[in-house]
């Protein structure tokens, strides 16, 4: 066992103390899960604004402005402070056991992230609190009307907020890259990490890409709204369509920085409960370095309407991403093939995100090509996509992830029964608050609209919408009464209640602070299961011969 | 490590390749600029680490390794608590608001992150030091 030595505590170790003054990754993991979640409560709550206010046609609840913020908020809040930290807690808390390290390389930095991440978002919401009230210009807040056309501090709060989110996550990045550089066990070489590992290293590496020119973005919005430079402003001879491309130069990586920790969590999920090792171990992480490179070269797909930029390049480069993605899905499939598949929460989830992520990508290549573009862009097409690649997708993936980790941090086993009830009223809710969305879109229904004309089928689809929409939020009170009951009480879960492959498994639930007081040998990329069968040979064994 | 450093040059050679074609189809300078910036970023961190790797020999890197051969080795040092990094973060969240509320609070800010950052660097002292 490797050796590690703790820096002297400086005084009380408990309450809520403690938490502020934890640099342990386990307690910081356990704050980005929470954290996220009271911000998926905001989120929510402004999601279920938006669908009660276009329920019905000609009948808002809100209006422009209110409608402006809360689409606003709802998507910022979502992209930047749920989906994406999220994956970045669970591989707080996930990565360092998985490659067998005591804790994260810079466990104090690590504190700075969390804390820097969560008064982002506490910036970004104070908006609601101002005089004129929070940014108004969605989540990609195209200039000029980021800069000269939003009145008020709720703008400059937002872009605040974003800088110390961004802040946040590229040291996560940093931590995460060298953790698993530089701590992984003896004998954990590169090709025996576990998939999620390696999808978090490439998450990480994007992260570095992709959040510097966010953050030049954002200091840039200061600057033009408080310091009086016109760098967005066509007027005074700056341009909006650079805007644009130093934002996409973010946004479409930061689409994949939202996919890629899921599509991780779900390689370890499939194998476990089909009791088969994952089916084509380098071609997952071929295809996933893959499908990050190719996710730099496709910005410009968010400006094909803009006619200013090259189709035909991003157009390729867009449909390309389907070919890696295809790859990943071949392989899943093939862990699932022939496999003593046991159907508990985490593996329902699982096979949800399948469904609904591969709708999403479907409708993906479709907007890809710049023909279908032009007719669907900022419709409502756009926005079923969306959702189906990061709420049927990543937010599915999310929940499956707690399922399967939960007993590993809290030692404790969730409810099954509670769990199964709240997928089926999850996807059943999903796809009718979303389908009917690619429906309206074709038929021309814009996005961003706070009420619309009695168009035939748009109220019925925008009915069915809203109806779906209450079931989703009824799973997940469901699930947050599962929480409850479950912590109130307890069955416990054991080191190992799945027959886990990966290190984590092989600790207590949950891990003592520096993680293990003994490591197995590590032969495969299926350590435990490697301990707890010295003699199997073959699917292991190829699994690990294979790499290179 | 080897691996790692494999990896950051393949990815910066697709970006010099992707850069090329970008720019000799679309003469569009924002991106080109911008896949030759991340192509310059990830070649830097590949010679990093190649240099790393000349320095360092680590037992997580060996194939064939056996658990005792790596008994007793110091992986570095950890902090269980420290009090700066959430002063740290609040006096950014405070600095970086005096931009619209007031440059007093800016001046706060600074002078908290400055505090932090002593309080980071002694705290390290003292462990190493220990």
């Amino acid at each position: 066992m490797t050796a590690t030595t703790a820096l002297p505590a400086p005084r009380s170790h408990v309450g809520l103390l403690g938490w502020l003054t934890t640099t342990n990754h386990k307690h910081i993991g356990i704050l980005y899960m929470v954290t996220t979640l009271v911000f998926f409560g905001f989120a929510g709550a402004f999601a279920a604004v938006i669908r009660a206010d276009l329920m019905t046609p000609n009948h808002p609840l809100v209006d422009r402005q209110m409608y402006a913020e809360l689409f606003t908020l709802h998507g910022t809040a979502m992209i930047f402070l749920v989906i994406a930290p999220f994956a970045l807690g669970i591989a707080n808390y996930m990565l360092p056991l998985q490659i067998g390290a005591p804790d994260m390389a810079y466990p104090r930095l690590n504190a700075l992230s969390y804390w820097l991440f969560l008064l982002g978002g506490l910036v970004i919401l104070s908006g609601l609190l101002t005089r004129d009230g929070a940014a108004a210009a969605g989540w990609f807040a195209y200039a000029p009307l980021s800069t000269t056309g939003s009145q008020g501090n709720g703008m400059d709060l937002w872009a605040m907020g974003l800088l110390l989110a961004s802040a946040s996550s590229i040291m996560t990045a940093i931590n995460l890259i060298a953790t698993t550089v530089l701590y992984r066990a003896p004998g954990m070489i590169m090709w025996r990490l576990p998939i999620f590992c390696w999808d978090m290293i490439v998450t990480s590496l994007l992260i570095l890409m992709a959040f510097p020119p966010l953050a030049t973005t954002l200091a840039l919005i200061l600057i033009d709204r408080n310091l009086g430079g016109h760098i967005f402003d066509p007027s005074h001879g700056g341009s909006a369509v650079v805007y644009q491309h130093l934002f996409w130069f973010f946004g479409h990586p930061e689409v994949y920085i939202m996919v890629l920790p899921y599509f991780g969590i779900i390689t370890e999920i499939l194998p476990v409960f089909s009791r088969k090792p994952v089916f084509g171990y380098v071609g997952m992480v071929l295809s996933t370095l893959a499908i990050a490179g190719l996710s730099m070269a496709v910005w410009a797909h968010h400006m094909f309407a803009t006619g200013a930029v090259l189709n035909p390049f991003f157009s390729a480069m867009s449909l390309l991403i389907a070919v890696p993605t295809g790859i990943k899905y071949i392989n899943w499939i093939g862990t699932m093939w022939k496999g003593a598949i046991v159907l508990p929460t985490a593996m329902l989830f699982a096979i949800g995100f399948l469904l609904n992520f591969l709708l999403g990508g479907a409708s993906g290549v479709m907007v890809a090509s710049p023909p279908i573009d032009y007719w669907a862009e900022d419709t409502y097409f756009i926005v079923a996509h969306m959702h189906y690649v990061l709420g049927g997708g990543s937010m599915f993936a999310a929940i499956a992830a707690v399922f399967y980790w939960f007993p590993k941090i809290t030692g404790v086993m969730l409810r099954e029964t509670w769990g199964r009830l709240q997928f089926w009223l999850m996807f059943i809710g999903f796809n009718a608050t979303f389908w009917p969305m690619h429906l309206l879109g074709l038929a021309g229904m814009q996005r961003r609209i706070y009420t619309y004309p009695p168009l035939p089928g748009w109220g019925l689809l925008n009915l069915i919408a809203t109806l779906g929409a209450d079931l989703l939020g009824v799973g997940v009170l469901l699930f947050l009464w599962n929480v409850w009951v479950s912590l109130r009480h307890p069955v416990p879960a054991g080191p190992d209640p799945w027959g886990g492959f990966t290190l984590e498994w092989a600790t207590t639930s949950p891990p003592p602070e520096f993680n293990f007081t003994a490591l197995p040998q590590i032969r495969s990329n299926r350590p435990v299961f490697d301990l707890r069968h010295p003699l199997a040979d073959g699917p292991a064994r190829q699994s690990a011969a294979e790499a290179p | 490590m080897k691996t790692t450093e494999g990896v950051l040059l393949a990815s910066a050679s697709f970006s010099i390749v992707t850069g090329g074609i970008y720019w000799f189809t679309s003469y569009e300078p924002a991106g080109t600029f911008m896949l030759l910036t991340m192509a310059a970023g990830l070649a830097f961190a590949a010679c990093y680490m190649a240099l790393l790797r000349r320095r360092t020999a680590l037992s997580s890197d060996r194939r064939d390794v056996h658990m005792p051969e790596a008994q007793g080795e110091a992986v570095g040092v950890f902090a269980s608590h420290s009090p700066w990094p959430v002063v740290l973060a609040l006096s950014c969240a405070v600095g970086l608001t005096g931009i619209v509320y007031g440059w007093w609070l800016m001046a706060a800010g600074a002078l908290g992150a400055a505090g932090a950052c002593v309080g980071l660097m002694r705290e390290d002292r003292e462990a190493r030091s220990s």
